[in-house]
This record gives structure tokens, sequence and C-alpha cells, in this order.
């Protein structure tokens, strides 16, 4: 009975490898020659893997071939738009300065019902919408009109600061000593710090990030311990 | 040339190996079950079933044990069903039945190169 076992091992992990290499994009959004890849790739390891009498080569062999054929697929797409607009499809407007483009909309099989359904699934309404765009890969997206827009710093002409990215420094309490020498950091002189803080052991720290600011967010692992923010020494926050 | 693109092309390696090393040994392993075959039925027209039994039991008995390239391309039931007729050929071989036997080693024959048949490159395999 181990060959099933070892058969699903095999095959598993071949997906999951086919998976990575094809790119994070598989996972979030898929195109339409994508979606297919991923129907047949779980069919493609799905039925060797239940079907013992099948040899293991079966599934093996076409879900390599897949993922040569999606690498060279995404390679020529990246060079050539005549291709990407072949696989993948063109946005389409369906929301034009504020008019719903009816022969755009019938030219995709879509109804006033389906752009309704959508509008409202991004909570927004016909009279606020500048454009609607349909993606290639199904999705609506909307530009709103300015009186609906939200406001943002820019409006009002208000300097903000730049976003900064945290970098987590401490995860279940082990010290990732590659981010903190990316931050810029010396693990033993953190160290340090986090005892000043009163976190003596970085075991019993749950998670801590430092920004570019050198912000230090941290919780500790006790059943009371709340996200605290300091400024670090050197840092923008110590400044402040 | 970054770490993936090492990656697919080592992986388009594995797949050319896949696809031709093993098509060119299967072939070549089959062609030597056919001739075993062939000198099994040489030797059952001749009656000569003690030289018959030999070539049997040297060339034809341990099929499914020496044959992972044949197990790994070809579909289990096929070769399953071969193996079976390979047991049928030995008991009219035991019985002496040489007519049957020759009958049932021209169905081995059929049956293995039919095996082949099924992994080579051609329109009717495709379609």
């Amino acid at each position: 009975m181990f060959t099933p076992l070892i058969r699903t091992v095999v095959l598993f992990s071949l997906v999951v490898f086919a998976v990575r290499i094809m790119g994070k994009r598989e996972q979030a959004q898929l195109q339409p020659y994508e979606i297919v890849i991923a129907v047949m790739l779980a069919e493609l390891a799905g039925i060797p893997m239940a079907d013992m009498g099948i040899p293991l080569l079966f599934g093996v062999i076409p879900i390599i071939t897949i993922l040569l054929i999606h690498y060279l697929l995404s390679t020529i797409m990246l060079h050539s738009e005549r291709a990407r607009s072949f696989f993948c499809g063109r946005p389409t407007i369906v929301i034009e300065k504020g008019r719903i483009l009816m022969n755009e909309l019938r030219r995709m099989r879509c109804n006033l019902n389906d752009l309704l359904e959508q509008l409202r699934a991004q909570q927004a309404t016909l009279d606020s919408v500048e454009y609607a765009i349909f993606e290639p890969g199904g999705s609506l997206n909307i530009i709103l009109k300015s009186p609906h827009r939200p406001l943002t710093p820019a409006d009002m002409s208000v300097t903000t600061e730049p976003a900064t990215l945290p970098t987590p420094v401490v995860l279940d309490g082990k010290l990732h000593r590659q981010n903190l020498r990316s931050e810029g950091l010396d693990p033993d002189r953190f160290q340090a710090e986090l005892s000043r803080l009163g976190y003596g052991n970085v075991r019993d720290i749950v998670i801590a990030t430092v920004d570019d600011q050198k912000v230090l967010i941290v919780q500790g692992g006790g059943p009371y311990d709340t996200l605290q923010t300091y400024p670090m020494q050197g840092g923008k926050g110590a400044q402040a | 040339m970054t770490a993936k693109t090492i990656v697919v092309l080592v992986t388009a390696a594995v797949l050319l190996f896949l696809l031709i090393y093993p098509a060119v040994c299967l072939h070549a392993e089959v062609n030597a079950y056919l001739e075993n075959i062939d000198s099994i039925k040489e030797a059952i027209r001749e009656k000569d079933d003690a030289r018959a039994l030999k070539l049997y039991g040297e060339k034809l008995a341990l099929w499914d044990e020496k044959n992972t390239l044949i197990l790994a391309f070809t579909p289990h039931a096929e070769t399953e069903d071969t193996k079976d007729f390979i047991i049928e050929l030995k008991h009219c071989l035991e019985r002496k039945e040489y007519e049957k036997a020759l009958e049932k080693a021209d169905l081995l024959y059929a049956r293995i190169d039919h095996l082949i048949e099924g992994t080579r490159l051609s329109w009717e395999n495709i379609f």
C-alpha cells in the first residue's frame, strides 16, 4: 500500500514545483490560458494518483510539458504585445465618461444585470462611475467620478511622510538576523535594545518589526501583551 | 541567466530524456522479446518442446520482473494481459499442444508488438 502513497507524494511535489515555477500570478489572478493550465494540472495529477493501472510517467510527462509550454508562452508574451492580446485578451471599456457602451457589453456577452452586479460588488453606483473596464482576467475595475473619489492628502495639498515597509525581525520567538542586517541593525545591539525595552528574551516575543524610519513594533508572548511601538535609538522616531 | 531559467532548462532536459531515452531502450527491449518469441515458435514448429520450454524459462518467464521500462511506459492492464498470454503459452508447451502453443505464441507476438506500437510517434497514436 506504499505505492499510492509514493505516487501521491511524487505527483503532489511535481504540481507544487510546477505552480512555484509558474510564479505568483497564477495564484492571484488567472488569465484565460492559465485557467486551462490549472484545470489540466489538477486532472493530470489526480488521475494517475488514483488509478494504479496508469504508469506514473503518464502523469509526469504531461505536467512537465504543460510547465514548459507555460514558461514558453509567458516568455513570448513578455516580449510580444500581439501574443499577449491573443492569449490573454484585451481589457474592454464598458463605461466611458459615465456612459454605458452597450455595444461593448453585447460583444462580451454581458448584460446590464451582470454589470450592475459587478458595480454593487465594488460598492459603486452607476452615476458615480467615470470608467469601468473589464480586465482580461474577468474582473471589473472602476474609476470613480472625481466628486465620488475618496479624499486624499494630495487633494488637500498636505505633505505626508513616505510610506515605510515594516520588516519582520522576530517571528514566533525567532530572530531573523538577515532581515535585521538588511535594515542596517546589528543583532546583538538589537537584542540589547529589546532588553532595555523590557523584552529580556527573544523567545518571549511573538512578533517584532522594524521599518526604514527605525520604528520598532513589538508584541510579547504574554496573555495580556499588545502591540507596542517604540522609536529605536538613532531612528527618525527617536529624533521626533 | 536567472535561477528560474536554469530550473526550467533542467526540467526541459529531464523531459527530453524521459521522451527519448526510454523510447529507444523500450524498442530495443521489445524487439529482443519478439526475437525470443520467434525462436520459441521455431522450436514449437520442430516439436522440440524441451528447447521451447528452456527458451521460455530463460527469455519469457521473468517478463514482469525484467521489464521495468515497459511497465513504466505502458498501461499496467496491458502488461498484465501480456503476462496472461505468456502463462497460457507455458501451459500449452507443458501439455505438448503444439498447434495451440503456436497460436498462443502468435497472439503473444502481436500483443507485445501492440505494446510498443502504442509508444511510437505516429498519426494513428496521436489521434
